[in-house]
């Protein structure tokens, strides 16, 4: 046996399978700690989780590869390379590529929460990669750990046996080397043979402002090394490999990656659209005869407006998306103008939580302060001419009147919502208000349930998380998938203030749901437009019918009564103070408004029947 | 240096009691040591000022507080005699104290008239006793006839009362009253001031936990308009904002605040502005004391400064939007000469966008001078001030 068949054998590739809050980070912390990658000076809590966002917000957004090594107690040393994986549902597409890059997968599930519908969703994935899952029940610390229930859920639900199932507990660092045996005692090594031709699979991706892309690759046959000419198979892009390494989590140079082997090239690529994750990166003097399978090019779901509130910020936001889609490859933006907001951009995400994220950090890193439009999905519309002309609308504002139209489609998703059987009517009752299809009700065990609907997109979009959370108490999880097109009665509404259109308020929506929807957001923005100095009508209008209307009366007195003796720096604070408060408003027409305005139209509470 | 023909403001932060409003730097019920204590660094104060400026020449002299009448007869005499001994007050045009109605005695009222006090300023607040006990006032409306008394037979004949609107629990009615009742006194001068309740005050808490009373703004606006109207119709001359007086006697002290010149301010959280400077004061009793409780050497502009708590350099641009802010609130408004005058630029062009939207929104009209707040725009003086801010 040489030496790098040797090495592939005590080799195992593995990523982690958890829902949000299930205890991944702080495992992966413990694992890394245990292996000695990182001493416990060193280590920064959780330290997979890279930026200051995700952390924040408790979840993983780009994923990233450790290399470990583990002495078992077979007495040998093990290569471990621990994948990280996004958790959450936008980002299904990049679990799957990582677990790809895997052959086995360690379930976590917590031992008092049991399974989640977001961890199923990912257990499918990893089964549909045929990787080896180990489930590991955690937080049995917790006073309300019951890991029996759970590991029968494990059984129950997903099929596994969980007579092996590690009892552990991250946070105690109870049970680590007991999962870290099971890794290198029932994940295969990897497959593959070193002579064949290249093919790498790229999983992830970043930017480096010195060395520019940042591949992160799995070598599934083949050898790469620094000089090599690598072609990518789905771009057909080229690239001289510059250098290749490994995270220990500290980059660390190596002389090749060879099959199995699980690390990141660096090769002169300026732009990270070229290293599409699924792709397939081959030896373009000795191509492989096919790529990977698996790979697909990942279309933005969920469109907004993104408007610089100052005007002037204009190219600074320009320069932030540009900075934020080097690192982010299903970013999508481009230039497009508003009556009511000026110059901006038209930006595509994969779901509403990138949505939020590339929103949270361009106001965080880039310190430009936005409006954003209501998401909308990309609706198909056909035109009623000869050709029956089809067209894309990802902005409710270009939607043809319709006298012009045929009919229009809307994008569905099947909903995936797992809850406890108290709240099986409630559920229901949302997804019915959400417009949804009921196709299957399962009991999980005696108090859960498993519920599948098929909603439309724009329903999910609109405020189904929330209604969920607050409806369930937070016990429900969700999961959707995108299911296809299908013809609805949608109809434009625009929002006059001071009786002109606002485009930015523009949505498109249900006709039978239109004048509730109406009603709320006049309702509603009368409650956050600031007064103004005349009275301002706001109207909710389909075509040239006011289908809804709310006046905000005109501001009447803003004094200040007393102007004490000499202090005029506090009366000069007060209406600096002021100014602050009205430079955060956009101006449209003559009407000052708030920036919460323009996300009103999301965030309302349907009226609940109680 | 000379500085002359310059309002000075003398703070005395002591009371007998806080009111439930009260955001001021004042200080209930000190002791008489303590109240030396802090006489002690206002003489420091002032000899510190003088050995930067050999003469000082007051234009007005304000003392106000807190309660300058919560000063013992003593102390008074002392607080006179360092004014006398460092302020030039021969060509004084205008000598006030404020007082709080109970708070003064005939012997104190004395001492006033004998060091050349020439104007008083009352804090009546309101002559209705549920409302003043609301307020946490210490005085009763009694108080308030009887004080006036003493203010007649002591041959005081310019004297302000200041009142107080939006209290919590008053009605538009009982508003009406207590003006009716204080322009029966005719006192010369009558400030109307909206109560705001302020952070750091018993009101706030009260406030915060929605146990507050207030008019609403619809009768907060119609008792403004009554006070207007009211006093109009007594012959009373609406100079100010908050402000009326029989013409004549607009408080000339005040008036050098609202055409942005300069002034002097002595004690704890005093504001000054010098030049284009301004400062104050360190803010908390315990603070003035701490820098003043020793003569100072100070021999320069710059130790002095060195000693104040917020410095503020007035470029251009601040003392133009300062002159805007304060001159508005003038009824009369500004003068576009005095503008020219003061700043070498052209109001008209500093601000063409400004006026033409006021103007179009009428908040604001052209004078055969220059510009002021229509009655609208009187009730929204912030915004309208807010548009000339950069």
């Amino acid at each position: 046996m040489n030496d790098h068949m040797d090495k592939q054998s005590r080799t195992r590739n593995f990523s982690i399978i958890a829902h949000i809050d299930h205890g991944k980070s702080t495992l992966a912390d413990r694992i890394l700690e245990f292996t000695g990658a990182l001493t416990s000076r060193e280590m920064q809590d959780q330290v997979l989780d890279k930026m200051d966002l995700e952390r924040e917000r408790g979840i993983t957004i780009k994923l990233k590869a450790v290399r470990l090594k583990y002495n078992a107690k077979d007495g040998n040393e093990y290569i471990l390379h621990l994948i990280d994986t996004p958790g959450h549902v936008d980002f299904t597409y990049e679990v799957s590529r990582s677990l790809a890059a895997c052959e086995g997968a360690l379930l976590i599930v917590d031992a008092a929460q049991g399974i989640e519908a977001q961890t199923l969703a990912n257990v499918y994935l990893a089964l549909d990669n045929d990787l080896e899952i180990i489930p590991v029940i955690n937080k049995i610390d917790l006073p309300n750990a019951d890991p029996e229930r759970v590991k029968q859920e494990v059984e129950d639900i997903i099929g596994l046996d969980a007579s092996d199932a590690v009892l552990a507990s991250a946070k105690e660092a109870i049970g680590i080397e007991d999962i870290l045996e099971q890794v290198v005692s029932k994940i295969p090594a990897p497959n593959g043979s070193s002579d064949a031709p290249l093919q790498a699979l790229i999983f992830d991706s970043h930017f480096d402002p010195y060395r520019g892309v940042i591949v992160y690759t799995r070598v599934v046959n083949g050898c790469i090394k620094p000089g090599m000419k690598i072609r990518m198979m789905a771009t057909e892009k080229e690239f001289e490999v510059i250098e290749l390494g490994t995270f220990t989590p500290k980059p660390i140079k190596v002389d090749e990656l060879n099959v199995g082997e699980v690390g990141f090239v660096v090769a002169s690529i300026r732009n990270v659209k070229d290293t599409r994750v699924g792709d397939t990166i081959t030896d373009a003097k000795r191509p492989a005869e096919k790529p990977l399978p698996g790979y697909r090019k990942v279309n933005p779901m969920v469109f907004c407006g993104m408007y610089p509130v100052e005007t002037a910020e204009y190219e600074g936001l320009r320069e932030a998306l540009e900075k934020l889609e080097l690192n982010d490859a299903s970013l999508q933006f481009e230039p497009e103008t508003s009556t009511a907001l000026g110059f901006g951009f038209r930006c595509g995400f994969l779901g509403l939580l990138h949505m939020e994220i590339i929103q949270e950090r361009i106001e965080r890193e880039f310190n430009i302060n936005l409006i954003t439009t209501a998401p909308s999905v990309v609706y198909h519309a056909y035109l009623n001419d000869s050709n029956k002309t089809f067209v894309k609308i990802d902005n409710p504002t270009k939607l043809p009147s319709p006298d012009k139209l045929d009919r229009v489609e809307e994008p569905y998703v099947k909903a995936s919502i797992m809850v406890p059987n108290d709240y099986v009517g409630a559920v229901m009752e949302i997804c019915q208000n959400k417009r949804g299809d009921y196709k299957d009700m399962k009991y999980i065990d005696a108090n859960r349930v498993s519920i599948v609907y098929e909603v439309p997109l724009s329903e999910i979009v609109y405020d189904f998380f929330d209604q969920l959370k607050s409806q369930t108490k937070g016990y429900a999880s969700f999961d959707y998938e995108i299911i296809g097109y299908r013809t609805s009665k949608l109809v434009k509404m625009d929002i006059l203030l001071n009786n002109e259109e606002v485009d930015a308020f523009s949505l498109i929506i249900h006709k039978d749901k239109a004048y509730q929807r109406g009603r709320l957001l006049v309702e509603k923005l009368r409650g956050i437009i600031p007064r103004q100095m005349f009275e301002v009508p706001i109207q909710a209008t389909i075509g040239n019918k006011v289908i809804a209307r709310e006046t905000i009366s005109a501001m009447r007195k803003n004094v200040l009564a007393k102007c004490y003796g000499g202090d005029i720096s506090r009366k000069r604070k007060l209406i600096e103070k002021q100014k602050e408060g009205k430079k955060r408003m956009k101006q449209v027409g003559n009407v000052e408004l708030p920036q919460e305005a323009f996300m009103a139209v999301l965030q309302m509470d349907e009226p609940s029947k109680k | 240096m000379k500085i002359t023909n310059i309002p000075i403001y003398i703070h005395i932060p002591f009371c007998e009691k806080k009111c439930n409003y009260c955001d001021f730097p004042s200080f209930a019920n000190q002791n008489e040591r303590y109240i030396n204590i802090y006489l002690e660094c206002l003489e420091n104060e002032l000899k510190e000022l003088n050995r930067i400026s050999s003469l000082i020449q007051a234009k007005t002299i304000y003392i106000g507080g807190g309660t300058p009448t919560f000063l013992s007869e003593t102390q008074l005499e002392r607080l006179f005699i360092m004014l006398h001994k460092y302020i030039g007050i021969n060509d004084i045009e205008e000598f006030t104290v404020e007082m709080n109605p109970g708070s003064v005695s005939n012997d104190k009222l004395k001492i006033l008239k004998q060091n050349g006090i020439n104007r008083i300023s009352l804090g009546v607040q309101s002559l209705n006793d549920r409302e003043l006990d609301v307020l946490g006032r210490i005085h009763n409306s009694n108080d308030v006839y009887r004080t006036i008394d003493l203010l007649v037979s002591n041959d005081f004949n310019n004297w302000n009362i200041d009142l107080m609107y939006g209290i919590p629990e008053q009605t538009v009615d009982s508003w009406i009253d207590t003006l009716a009742h204080a322009i029966k006194f005719k006192p010369k001068h009558i400030s109307t001031y909206n109560l705001k309740i302020e952070e750091n005050t018993k009101f706030y808490n009260l406030y915060q936990n929605k146990e507050l009373l207030l008019p609403d703004e619809e009768n907060i606006i119609t008792m403004y308009q009554h006070t207007i109207d009211n006093l109009i119709k007594e012959s009373y001359k609406h100079y100010e904002i908050s402000n009326f007086c029989i013409d004549g006697y607009q408080s000339k002290h005040n008036l050098i605040y609202w055409d942005n010149y300069n002034y002097i301010g002595i004690g704890s959280s005093a504001w000054s502005f010098i030049g284009n400077i301004r400062y104050s004061n360190p803010t908390s009793i315990g603070s003035y004391i701490e820098t003043y409780k020793s003569e100072s050497l100070s021999s320069s502009w710059h130790d002095v400064l060195s000693k104040k708590v917020e410095i503020i350099d007035c470029n251009l641009r601040c003392q133009m939007e300062d002159y805007i802010m304060l001159g508005l609130r003038k009824i009369e408004g500004i003068s576009v000469a005095d503008y020219k005058r003061r700043y070498l630029q052209s109001f008209e062009a500093n601000f063409s966008k400004q006026i033409e939207k006021l103007l179009a929104h009428d908040l604001m009209v052209r004078t055969n001078r220059g510009y002021k707040l229509t009655d609208k725009g009187v009730l929204l003086s912030n915004e309208v001030i807010e548009e000339f801010f950069e």
